[in-house]
């Protein structure tokens, strides 16, 4: 190659890599939301003599770049690569992928956070419970990360997790989860568990309530979407395949009766036909849905007031097998001083069943 | 504004290099002099006008010093430190003796002032100080052109982080320049080797040291921490540096080097003629040698020690543990002083010597960046109970976390040596590596920019450390 050449070499590939990347930045459409992160993107900072002079616009531009930035879901995981599959760390952003699983370690407890979530419980308690009697049980949903401790990853410490969520309901009775869940019960590439393997979770929980098992021993089919990609498939920017996310049919459940308590209006079960696609795991139970009653002609005399989270959309169905009427109350969408009017309390058994993600983000619980 | 953000990549950069090439030799100071005002505002806004205003007093006071003579020409000269460490003083220094008191008495008894610091200013005063006490010294003449004295003040490759140019250094560069296409391949190469140094080793050490400290306490795991921050710091600033020179010289300037990997000094003499160069050859020219240095005994040289090194671990920082941090490096030096007086100037090391040395002085720099690291003196206090055995020697998660950080610990390390840049500069020697040498510095500047990049679309945290200075 002539020296001319050769010189000018890096300063052309230097001032080609910025120039493609500025121009493309700027020229390229801009979208509104990132699926991969469920997160609105950033909106082009205003211009004005204020924000030029308080040093916001430039501040601002910056994120308004870095989310708009072309091909940013390749960036994103070249990231990923460099730091896992070249410097050898073992996460990105807080997520390892451990036999095809995805898990976002949680290690540290949110003492706070847990503070408010007990908080809110005593304002159920006090509210509604107290007066109400019957029996009130509580269970803590083990996130993967939970899971994968004896496997050498950090995670938190779990029994002063589930020590400080049992004083968060003290006029509860608490049992665990550890001991039947697996990793293999939750999804791949979602934080949640799987509907699917949950019948002898589902039975244990009844069991350990008192409550008949026999409907959860009928025959069940599954139906199944693929592609199913969870959360984390795009938060942690590993590009994993897709999977299946299957619900059970027949049996008792396809002769359950389902309400959206705030709309009178009957549901199904799963809604395939009618969840966000973004967000496939809102097929059971309608999603965030704050008041739900489920209906079983075919069981045993008795309600239930589940306390739940988002895990609580797959399992609702499945413990309404023990009781004649589930309520299914999920208090980031429903205040709890509007459950008087949908609920009356009167001894029925109560379940608080909430995941450790959320005892550890409780913010969202009102 | 940062040169590891998107805005200065994919934006100011590219406009500021299309404008400089294309605007004609006679207004490209001035492209440079607008570029500067212009990334210094977008950081910090109406301190600009600081910044400015420091520059009219070193030129005026500049001209007047020069203009005088005797008494009259000292007079100028206190009054421009005066106003130049006042500056400084105020902005940066004015709450440390308040936050003292109070915090002694456990209760508010002095009020604070809580200015913001203004970015940079502790480098654009020096440089400031330095052509001032230069042109009082008569070295060189002061600077009749306004924009040019601006320019040196201002000159943003190295305004925020340095290095702390001396005027001298960048005279004929402000009024004449080279280009050639070699030149500015250079240039743009060194300042990619920065950005990759910054944001794919230091960010990646920094939050390695941030893992480690939020995990279960353990000795292993808290050298290797140790280990990580003195890393970090390097890679941060010595990468910045290259980032600073390497822009300069595509822009023609030729700024002296700020680090000559000092982590493999076999004493702490050699240590400080390799870490921050510029600053310390400022403090030795404009402060240890004034005080006398080491031509007036024994005593006063170790009081000029410790008065250099604390001011130079001040200078890091309105904090104690800087200060601290600076006597530590004061101390280590002092006793080297002594030890060479005792046993008089080793000409020759042999390899075992050398070995343990180099390795001693890397260990004991860990130790003492453990000041430097934490503000909060209970903090480096805790840290240092760590390391000597106020933890298990490892705990549950320590494997977890070293060999997750492993790969990048021996990358870092070695890359802190002289081997990668013997290894180049060997095969550029090389009769086939010398053709290769262009398409592999393309390679290396492609795959720096794209991971870079990949970093920066996705990261919030990248903070240069020397921000703070």
């Amino acid at each position: 190659m002539p020296k001319r050449i050769t010189a000018a070499l890096p300063a052309v590939s230097f001032v080609a890599a910025l120039a493609l990347g500025s121009i493309s930045l700027f020229a390229s459409p801009k979208e509104t939301w990132s699926l991969s992160e469920r997160r609105p993107l950033a909106s082009a900072p205003e211009l004005s003599g204020k924000t030029i002079m308080d040093g916001s616009w430039f501040g601002e531009l910056d994120g308004w770049m870095a989310d708009h930035f072309v091909n940013r879901e390749e960036f994103r995981h070249l990231r990923m690569l460099f730091q896992t599959k070249m410097l050898r760390e073992h996460e990105y952003n807080g997520f390892i992928e451990y036999n095809g699983y995805l898990i976002n370690l949680q290690k540290e407890i949110n003492e706070d956070s847990v503070g408010y979530a007990a908080e809110r419980f005593g304002y159920v308690w006090e509210k509604y419970l107290k007066k109400s009697g019957g029996n009130i049980y509580c269970t803590l949903v083990p996130d993967k990360s939970s899971l994968v401790g004896k496997y050498g990853y950090p995670t938190i410490d779990t029994a002063n997790m589930d020590k400080m969520y049992e004083e968060a309901l003290p006029f509860a009775k608490a049992f665990s989860l550890r001991a039947v869940l697996e990793l293999e019960d939750y999804y791949f590439t979602d934080t949640h568990w799987r509907q699917e393997k949950l019948i002898p979770v589902a039975k244990y929980m009844l069991e350990t309530m008192g409550r008949d098992v026999s409907l959860l021993d009928e025959s069940f089919e599954t139906e199944e979407i693929f592609p199913f990609f969870g959360v984390y498939a795009g938060q942690s920017a590993m590009k994993p395949e897709g999977e299946s996310i299957r619900w059970l049919t027949g049996g008792f459940i396809d002769r359950l009766n389902v309400t959206d308590l705030e709309t009178r209006a009957p549901m199904p079960v799963c809604d395939p036909e009618n969840c966000d696609e973004k967000d496939l795991y809102t097929l059971f139970l309608g999603g965030g849905k704050g008041l739900v009653r489920i209906d079983n002609p075919a069981a045993p005399e008795g309600e239930l007031i589940v306390f739940r989270d988002s895990f609580g959309s797959s399992m609702a169905p499945l413990l309404a097998s023990g009781y004649r009427t589930v309520y299914v109350v999920d208090l980031r969408y429903a205040h709890p001083d509007v459950l008087g009017r949908y609920i009356r309390f009167n001894g029925q058994d109560v379940l608080f069943m909430f995941s450790e993600t959320l005892l550890n983000n409780s913010r969202g619980l009102r | 504004m940062v040169f590891s953000s998107l805005t200065f990549l994919y934006l100011f950069l590219p406009a500021v290099l299309l404008l400089y090439f294309l605007a004609p030799a006679r207004l490209r100071n001035a492209v440079l002099l607008g570029a500067s005002l212009l990334f210094y505002f977008c950081g910090e806004q109406i301190y600009l006008l600081l910044m400015v205003g420091e520059i009219l007093v070193t030129y005026a006071f500049g001209r007047l010093m020069e203009a005088s003579e005797g008494r009259k020409k000292k007079l100028f000269l206190i009054v421009f430190l005066l106003l130049s460490f006042g500056l400084l003083g105020l902005f940066k220094y004015a709450d440390l003796i308040p936050e003292t008191v109070n915090s002694l008495a456990g209760e508010e008894r002095l009020k604070l002032l809580k200015l913001p610091l203004p970015i940079g200013i502790s480098f654009y005063v020096f440089q400031s100080v330095s052509y001032g006490i230069d042109v009082y010294r008569g070295k060189y003449p002061a600077e009749r052109s306004l924009p040019n004295l601006a320019l040196y003040v201002s000159f943003f490759p190295q305004l925020i982080a340095g290095p702390v140019v001396r005027f001298e250094t960048v005279k004929e560069n402000l009024r004449e320049r080279t280009y050639s296409m070699e030149r500015v391949s250079n240039g743009l190469f060194r300042f990619t080797v920065g950005l990759g140094k910054k944001v794919l080793i230091a960010d990646r050490l920094y939050a390695f040291c941030d893992a480690a400290s939020k995990g279960n306490p353990s000795v292993i795991v808290a050298w290797a921490e140790a280990l990580a921050f003195l890393l970090y710091v390097y890679f941060d600033f010595s990468g910045y540096s290259d980032m600073a020179i390497g822009l300069a010289h595509t822009f023609g300037f030729d700024l002296p080097e700020n680090f000559d990997h000092p982590l493999v000094s076999r004493s702490f003499r050699e240590f400080w003629r390799r870490w921050h160069i510029s600053l310390g050859t400022w403090f030795r020219d404009y402060l240890y040698i004034p005080l006398g240095g080491s031509r007036k005994g024994l005593p006063k040289h170790i009081v000029n020690l410790l008065v250099v090194w604390a001011c130079t671990g001040l200078w890091h920082g309105a904090s104690w543990n800087f200060v601290l941090w600076g006597l530590s490096f004061g101390i280590m030096l002092m006793l080297e002083v002594i030890l060479e007086r005792a046993a008089g100037k080793r000409t020759h090391d042999n390899a075992a010597l050398s070995v343990f040395k180099r390795g001693f002085v890397l260990a004991v720099t860990v130790l003492l960046f453990v000041w430097f690291r934490f503000t909060d003196l209970s903090e480096a206090t805790a840290q240092f109970k760590k390391m000597f055995g106020g933890a298990p020697l490892l705990s549950s998660d320590s494997g977890y976390l070293l060999s997750g950080a492993a790969l990048l610990l021996a990358v870092a390390l070695i890359g802190a040596t002289p081997l990668p840049l013997s290894l180049a500069k060997k095969l550029s020697l090389s009769g086939k590596g010398r053709a290769l040498v262009p398409v592999l510095r393309s390679a290396l500047i492609l795959f720096v920019l794209v991971f870079a990049t990949a970093y920066l679309v996705d990261g919030s945290f990248s903070p240069f450390l020397y921000f703070r200075f």
